[in-house]
């Protein structure tokens, strides 16, 4: 293999009739390759560890008073998916009066989703906060 | 049996911009083309208030004013993620797909499908959803009956959605063509359409039974296969891959009229660009290009012109900087004093895959420069990671020439800090 960096020490000129030479003059770089070589593993993903369907998952961004019990503060991006059904005491992102509102969810898996007045727009599955900005 | 199925999303740019908007929820929408000009996009609702695609903004006023209407400049970047949702989500549902536009695909079932409504329901069910998106699933034996299965399922109120042509006995199927004007087949625009009407081909039926060597000769093979496809017979196969473009063309008009030649040659630098990362992400080379300018042909009162060029080059290049330099000495030649532009554009000339590339016997091996590659690549990692404006030729820098884009709506789902927000 050819280690391209020591080619800008040599002075290239593409006009040059020999330069095809110069070329050739590359390092050639080997040795021992890396134990490790057939065991790497991609670098953690923190998105990968929040979301579990990259078709359905969104993210949002909560303002609002503090709701303390399930912690989520103000600038808290929720992550939000939408094919997940809600269960009771999921915390959903609720459509009501043209605005997304966080809601405690209170009803079971069977539960209407929709009605004239409100929409469940998905559930909540994780947050994301930075603490130092 | 081989079944298809075409899938398109109902409403697509307006339904895009009604997810994150739910006090849109059952109002009418409406998309503007790039610049606000026409229209390009109406909801259920806009529909019912008869506003026509394609119609100019500014007609409409009176209509959109009186009924709320909601206006949006098109907002590519969601509509693109969005899209790139619903085709991940349809490729898991069929064992062969191909994307057809932003909003369509294909679906191919190689052994058929043994309930193909039920299935129909179940990715209409699932893209809602997942997205939020409306989408309408069409079924029949070739991809020509499948988008006419399509346009059924959208339009009967019966079919709900859901249409599948191939349950339909032959007197069903003989009803229903004969019903359908032409202009709704996949592949037969206006002006063939006028020209089978001369001939007493008016309904779908009529196209399917006409005769074969006349269309052929007349109307050529291209209209001659969806004749046989209409008649069942399969002769558009799955594209998967698309195929690599031959010409790439970027334009836009400018939201005010532009005389100043470093506006104009800002507005071709920036294309140039676009262009140019076009062609690198296909692997492709171009041999040349054509430079386009013109003034504003809807306002008759000022002196007009309309000008191209052409440019050749002397070896296939995707170096933006080789391009941008000649399309820059091309556009001063161009370019007329006194005149007030309204749009400019560029288009890449005989683009071909870079591994094709003949060398030439007696030229060095090493067409190109290295670090000129090295320095394009860096350019279009920049871009992607950061963002197109992120990184600019200097020539592109004069302001001037912007689009009008006055009610553009965030990016929801692709900056950080243009997310939906959720109150308590």
């Amino acid at each position: 293999m050819f280690c391209m960096n020591t080619l800008t020490q040599i002075p290239f000129d593409p006009n040059s009739p020999t330069h095809c030479y110069q070329m050739l003059m590359g390092r050639v770089t080997a040795g021992f390759p890396s134990p490790a070589a057939d065991w790497l593993d991609e670098p953690l993903n923190v998105v990968d560890y929040l979301i579990e369907h990259p078709s359905s998952t969104f993210f949002m961004s909560y303002t609002g008073k503090p709701i303390q019990k399930v912690m989520v503060n103000t600038g808290d991006i929720l992550v939000v998916d939408k094919s997940v059904l809600p269960r009771t005491g999921t915390l959903v992102v609720l459509c009501q009066e043209g605005e997304m509102k966080l809601r405690l969810w209170q009803g079971d898996e069977n539960a209407t989703l929709e009605t004239e007045d409100w929409y469940v727009w998905g559930s909540v599955i994780g947050l994301a906060r930075k603490l130092v900005k | 049996m081989l079944l298809w199925a075409l899938a398109d999303v109902n409403s697509m740019y307006a339904s895009c911009e009604q997810v994150f908007r739910p006090d849109l929820r059952g109002k009418p929408v409406i998309v503007a083309s790039n610049n606000d000009g026409s229209i390009i996009a109406r909801n259920k609702e806009a529909k019912l208030l008869g506003i026509k695609m394609g119609a100019p903004l500014h007609q409409c006023m009176d209509v959109i004013r009186q009924n709320r209407v909601a206006v949006f400049s098109s907002q590519y970047t969601l509509y693109g993620d969005m899209s790139n949702r619903v085709m991940t989500l349809l490729a898991d549902m069929a064992p062969a797909h191909e994307v057809y536009s932003i909003d369509e695909a294909f679906l191919l079932y190689p052994n058929g499908l043994h309930q193909a409504e039920s299935h129909g329901r179940a990715i209409v069910e699932r893209i809602k959803r997942c997205t939020g998106l409306g989408i309408g699933v069409g079924f029949g034996p070739t991809k020509t009956l499948a988008k006419l299965a399509n346009h059924i399922a959208k339009t009967s109120p019966s079919a709900k959605g859901v249409f599948d042509i191939s349950v339909l006995n032959q007197l069903e199927l003989d009803a229903l063509l004969e019903s359908l004007p032409i202009s709704e087949v996949w592949g037969v625009g206006r002006r063939h359409a006028e020209r089978l009407g001369l001939l007493g081909i008016q309904s779908v039926k009529q196209l399917r039974d006409a005769d074969i060597d006349q269309i052929k000769t007349q109307f050529g093979s291209v209209l001659c296969r969806t004749v046989l496809e209409l008649r069942g017979i399969v002769c558009f196969p799955l594209e998967e891959n698309a195929p690599d473009k031959q010409q790439i063309m970027c334009s836009r008009s400018f939201a005010h009229e532009v005389s100043d030649l470093d506006v104009l040659g800002s507005a071709i630098s920036h294309h140039v660009c676009r262009a140019m990362q076009k062609l690198r992400s296909q692997q492709s080379v171009t041999n040349g290009f054509t430079i386009m300018i013109r003034t504003n042909p809807f306002k008759p009162e000022l002196i007009q012109h309309y000008g191209s060029m052409t440019g050749m080059l002397s070896r296939a290049t995707d170096d933006t900087l080789v391009v941008q330099r000649l399309a820059l000495q091309v556009l001063a030649k161009l370019y007329r004093k006194g005149y007030r532009y309204k749009k400019a554009g560029v288009m890449l000339l005989e683009v071909q895959p870079k591994s094709f590339h003949q060398h030439d016997l007696f030229e060095p091996i090493q067409l190109s420069n290295p670090r000129r590659d090295a320095l394009m690549q860096s350019m279009d990692k920049i871009a992607h990671r950061f963002g197109r404006e992120k990184i600019k030729l200097a020539s592109e820098l004069y302001k001037g020439w912007e689009m009008r884009r006055e009610r553009l709506s965030p990016r929801y789902t692709t900056r950080w800090n243009e997310l939906p927000k959720v109150t308590c």
